[in-house]
């Protein structure tokens, strides 16, 4: 179905598209630039979508991650100044152990390959569905399922009580152990 | 032959987040049975879904702040407004869960919502500790609606206490856990038919849908086992630890009875 993007209504996507970006940044306040130029791409202009605002979302935050990405591999680096350093967010500082928790997990689906981390944040933390997320990604719904095994048991290893197994140890999106 | 049945791996992933459509499960789960490598397989997908989707963390406020400009939702005093009401101190959201209880205890006949049991859950204990189950390690020995509650000394949490309350006829049994850094716990079993007022995101482990949702500062689990609503409450501790209990709490009541269970209806 063909609509319009209602503005007001994208709100109510706002902490699931947060968690999303801070996996694919690594960082919290990474995450808080690309959510906020995501929305205001989004809202320069009137826009019509097809399907799910979710999956919508889910495509601009990609591509304004690879935008951010490409203009920062032009720019100069720079080490940060101290405007630059926020102050913690008090809400987790009153937790420690849960901010502790939700930043190791988010930190750790970044460092996950380019292809499993796409898929996994966009079922696993957007919450799409697996169709929705194939049309997000531009990819087939089976490649999706199969990018999201492999990086839900990359995830699953790494807090495992138990020692990781030697495929843990690869890297790219390569097969690891195979069940067919 | 579709593509993902060539590759069992990929039903795993779906059977794991509860996406798997049901006429494929029975098959599935036939082959997990006797398959050790797909039962381990299945458990790795299950613990990455319940790390990922118990994730709660909401977006910072000054970040929502900004959001809200841009898409035309700040009008400054709506927005003043709610952020008010947002940001009542949790004492008060408490006392008027505790208020919504007390109305229900002391007139009326009306079944309790998930939240207004919940309340109880996070109480005080007025019983002392039930014991170990003599017969069976795993269990203690007290039941709320016939279901023996969980001893959870091997995850870490030793029993603290109990409780019985009736509201709107309902009998709330409830146990109460402790951690060595001092967290605390309720587990509470409502009998009779599911209780209402179940709202959030689920995730799926061994084959059974637990719902999580805030209640206050306080974060709920609730699921359905024998037809009757557990629930799992607790403050300072994350969605991800509780669900890892509730789990436990399915996994020891037997994983491999739920999936005969999950073949019988569909074979």
């Amino acid at each position: 179905m063909v609509r319009r993007l209602d503005p007001q209504s994208l709100g109510q996507h706002l902490d699931a598209l947060y968690r999303a970006a801070w996996a694919l940044c690594g960082s919290r306040e990474d995450a808080d630039d690309l959510v906020q130029e995501t929305f205001a791409r989004v809202l320069a202009r009137p826009r019509v979508i097809r399907g799910d605002e979710r999956g919508y979302l889910m495509r601009a935050l990609r591509n304004t991650f690879y935008s951010r990405l490409r203009t920062s591999s032009r720019r100069p680096q720079t080490g940060p100044q101290l405007d630059d350093v926020q102050p913690p967010d008090p809400r987790s500082t009153n937790q420690p152990e849960r901010a502790v928790e939700v930043g190791e997990i988010l930190e750790a689906v970044a460092e996950l390959p380019e292809d499993f981390r796409m898929a996994l944040v966009a079922i696993d933390i957007l919450g799409l569905s697996y169709a929705e997320a194939a049309k997000a990604l531009d990819a087939r719904e089976a490649t999706i399922t199969t990018r999201l095994y492999r990086a839900r048991q990359r995830i699953a290893r790494q807090f495992s009580d138990q020692p990781a197994a030697p495929s843990d140890s690869r890297e790219g999106s390569g097969p690891e152990r195979s069940l067919a | 032959m579709t593509e993902e049945r060539k590759h069992p791996e990929g039903e795993l992933t779906r059977l794991a987040d509860g996406s798997l459509p049901a006429a494929r499960q029975a098959d599935l789960l036939a082959q997990i049975e006797r398959s050790p490598e797909m039962t381990a397989a299945l458990a790795e997908q299950e613990r990455a879904v319940t790390l990922l989707r118990a994730l709660d963390e909401p977006a910072p406020a000054g970040l929502r702040a900004r959001v809200d400009e841009l898409t035309g939702v700040s009008a400054p005093r709506r927005t003043s407004r709610w952020r008010r009401i947002a940001v009542l101190p949790a004492a008060t959201a408490i006392a008027a869960a505790a208020a919504a209880v007390v109305i229900l205890v002391t007139g009326g006949t009306t079944a309790p919502t998930v939240p207004a049991a919940a309340h109880f859950a996070l109480a005080s204990s007025t019983l002392p500790a039930p014991p170990v189950d003599p017969n069976e390690s795993e269990d203690l020995t007290l039941r709320g609606a016939g279901i023996p509650f969980p001893a959870w000394a091997k995850e870490g949490w030793t029993t603290d206490g109990a409780r019985t309350d009736t509201v709107g006829g309902r009998r709330i049994t409830t146990v109460f856990y402790k951690s060595p850094s001092g967290k605390r716990i309720g587990y509470a079993i409502t009998g009779g038919t599911p209780l209402s007022g179940v709202h959030g995101s689920t995730a799926t482990r061994y084959g059974v849908t637990f719902t999580m949702q805030p209640a206050g500062d306080a974060k709920l689990i609730t699921w359905v086992r024998n037809g009757h609503t557990c629930i799992i409450a607790g403050r300072d501790v994350s969605y991800a630890t509780l669900l890892r209990l509730a789990s436990a709490d399915e996994r020891a009541e037997g994983a491999g009875a739920q999936a005969r269970v999950t073949l019988a209806r569909y074979v």
